[in-house]
């Protein structure tokens, strides 16, 4: 194989094992957004908060980069379940939800930089060895490398985003959260109790942003505008991926990071971060397109017989 | 001039003279620099509130259409040896044309509401600012430097003049603001607010009045962008296009209320105020963690803002002298 080939197969397998760790930060926001009516921004803070946390646990304290998730986990889920009281607690529509939580997210970037300072933080030099030893494709591919930390990504993404869509749609309580989203009135008369449910889902979502942290600070260097850069990516995704969808938002950050990544090695990286928008602009403008054509086609299709029959015998 | 206007007409024309009349009484010193920077936050918030409150579709991207009034007055200024009316005049046009182009799009799909037009305009200005600093001609990612370029011209290092020009706008996108309210104009987009399936079925052409009023909201913005472009000297594409402009924008409607035509410029004098106190508290990421708080506090306790509170009380004064308000005028 030439360097080509290998330089363009690496970089989608970067973009790719990328694109897992932000269909892991995608998870909570697409659940939340998509089955609970809340466009939670903050979601992403929580992600950067957790991933500073990490990272005073393990330089400051000196303990591994795992222990912190005994910290932040619960602590998440803590902050996740006050978050959907308050907000049903006002009740807050869709729109109230987006301004509420980009307050937030602002207030959370500054206070990011006002505890960690801005300066660029890195785990990486503290890692152990075993976390920091490139490893390699299998034979044909051998000369494509991948970091440990990016295997952590690709498990914690199918062990999360896997998991939550078996519990969307083989469980009761899952099934529970689609039927609240349909119709709350008519689900809370089929015995779905609305507040606990979205509570806990909301603690679940705000748990995953302390494990996806936890792979962000093992993985990339830190800043408080980290969560500013992600935001076009990870909203993407879940627009991408159909709001609701933790797979379709995983499978839609995977494409968008190798498409990310393809650009950057063949034109100007500079481009890159809008290419996230140009996608998202182009979805949208397709979208009616498509529907405009489908329902051409299905009009167009032979009316069945039983609709053409009263207009025969009234002549 | 009909009843209904006479009293507002009077107070802006007060506030006109008073505003005027500032830079004789203090100078030229920190109360009219302040001054500038308030009346171009007030031209923002009115401007936005003008399709955004009234419609009914909050927009995340309004610092976009400032951001490109800013950029065209630089480019201008620094590339061609157009005269500076020109040169503001284009300032609103181009992010005029812009919005309207972008509404145009947006608005013939009904997915484009609520949330995910508050994403697509935030999205707006993510892309604008990639473009803007890519294109050479425009910025290219180095600055560009705006002090030097309007050296010759009228506002070259005056700060009078630019308030002035300032105070100029903002009376006049409040008259604007004022107008649209209270005209046939005002009264489709509150349908449009209320409900837009209603609104169209009664014959309230929805597209149009969109299309229209968000090309006017956004050249408002842009217009403004002139004087602002001037006053900075120095531009770069990240302090331009910075998230906090819009969040500013939105916060100051709301705590201000949408509903009023008057709301938006209570809540730029109050934020503008507020931020000047925090300023003082020596740190940026403070000032900032106390902004983001106060939209939160400012949705939870006065979701229709300062405003509503004055329109509710006297709804139920004229419900109470059971004299029936002018609801269509």
């Amino acid at each position: 194989m030439d360097a080509g080939t290998i330089a363009l197969v690496q970089t989608l397998v970067n973009g790719a094992l990328l694109g897992c760790l932000f269909g892991c930060i995608a998870l909570g926001l697409t659940i939340k957004w998509g089955l609970l009516g809340v466009a939670d921004f903050s979601h992403i803070s929580l992600t950067v908060i957790a991933a500073y946390l990490t990272y005073t646990v393990a330089a400051d304290v000196g303990l591994s980069p795992f222990a912190a998730l005994l910290l932040t986990v619960p602590a998440f889920f803590l902050v996740g379940v006050l978050l959907q009281l308050g907000l049903v607690r006002i009740r807050a529509a869709v729109f109230t939800t987006l301004l509420i939580t980009f307050g937030l997210f602002i207030a959370a970037e500054s206070l990011v930089s006002l505890v960690w300072s801005s300066d660029l933080l890195n785990l990486r030099p503290t890692l152990p060895d075993a976390l920091r030893q490139p490893l390699r494709l299998p034979e044909p591919l051998d000369r494509v490398a991948f970091q440990p930390v990016d295997l952590l990504s690709l498990v914690a993404a199918l062990v999360m985003v896997g998991g939550s869509a078996y519990l969307l749609r083989k469980t009761r309580h899952g099934r529970a959260l689609h039927a609240m989203h349909q119709d709350a009135a008519v689900a809370e008369v089929f015995g779905v109790r609305l507040v606990p449910l979205a509570v806990v889902v909301s603690g679940l979502a705000a748990a995953s942003a302390a494990v996806s942290g936890t792979l962000v600070a093992l993985k990339l260097s830190l800043t408080p505008t980290l969560s500013a850069s992600w935001l076009g990516i990870v909203v993407v995704s879940c627009l991408l991926g159909g709001l609701g969808r933790p797979v379709g938002a995983l499978l839609a950050a995977v494409l968008l990071m190798m498409v990310q990544n393809a650009w950057s090695l063949y034109l100007s990286p500079t481009w890159a971060p809008a290419i996230a928008y140009g996608v998202l602009f182009a979805y949208l403008g397709a979208a009616p397109l498509f529907r405009a054509v489908s329902t051409r086609m299905a009009a167009t299709r032979p009316a069945a017989p039983r609709l053409a029959a009263p207009a025969a015998t009234r002549s | 001039m009909p009843t209904r206007l006479r009293r507002p007409v009077a107070v802006i024309a007060a506030c006109t003279v008073l505003g005027a009349l500032l830079p004789v009484v203090t100078g030229t010193g920190y109360p009219v620099t302040l001054g500038f920077q308030f009346l171009v936050w007030v031209v923002l918030a009115v401007s936005w509130n003008v399709f955004s409150g009234s419609a009914g579709y909050p927009s995340f991207g309004h610092g976009v259409f400032f951001g490109i009034g800013i950029y065209t007055t630089s480019t201008l200024l620094t590339r061609t040896d157009l005269p500076l009316p020109v040169v503001v005049l284009l300032s609103g046009l181009v992010p005029a044309a812009l919005a309207a182009a972008v509404g145009a799009a947006m608005f013939a799909s009904p997915r484009f509401r609520g949330d995910l037009f508050g994403l697509v305009t935030l999205a707006l200005a993510f892309i604008v600012a990639t473009v803007v600093s890519n294109v050479d001609v425009l910025d290219g990612g180095r600055g560009v430097f705006v002090r030097e370029a309007a050296a010759g011209t009228f506002l070259a290092n005056d700060p009078v003049r630019l308030y002035l020009l300032a105070l100029a706008m903002a009376v006049g996108t409040v008259l604007v603001a004022l107008a649209i309210a209270r005209s046939r104009w005002g009264t489709a987009l509150t349908a449009i607010r209320d409900d837009e399936g209603v609104a169209e079925s009664l014959g309230v052409s929805t597209y149009r009045y969109k299309v229209g009023t968000f090309a006017v909201s956004g050249g408002l913005a842009g217009l403004v962008g002139s004087p602002q472009a001037v006053y900075l000297g120095y531009i770069e594409v990240g302090a331009v296009f910075a998230l906090s402009i819009p969040l500013f924008v939105v916060i100051m409607a709301i705590l201000g209320g949408t509903t009023t035509w008057y709301g938006p410029v209570l809540g730029a004098a109050l934020i503008v105020g507020a931020r000047e106190l925090l300023l003082d508290l020596g740190d940026p990421d403070l000032a900032q963690i106390v902004i983001g708080l106060l939209l939160v506090a400012v949705i939870v306790a006065l979701p229709a803002g300062i405003g509503g509170l004055a329109g509710r009380r006297r709804v139920l004064r004229d419900a109470a002298q059971l004299r029936p308000r002018a609801v269509t005028r």
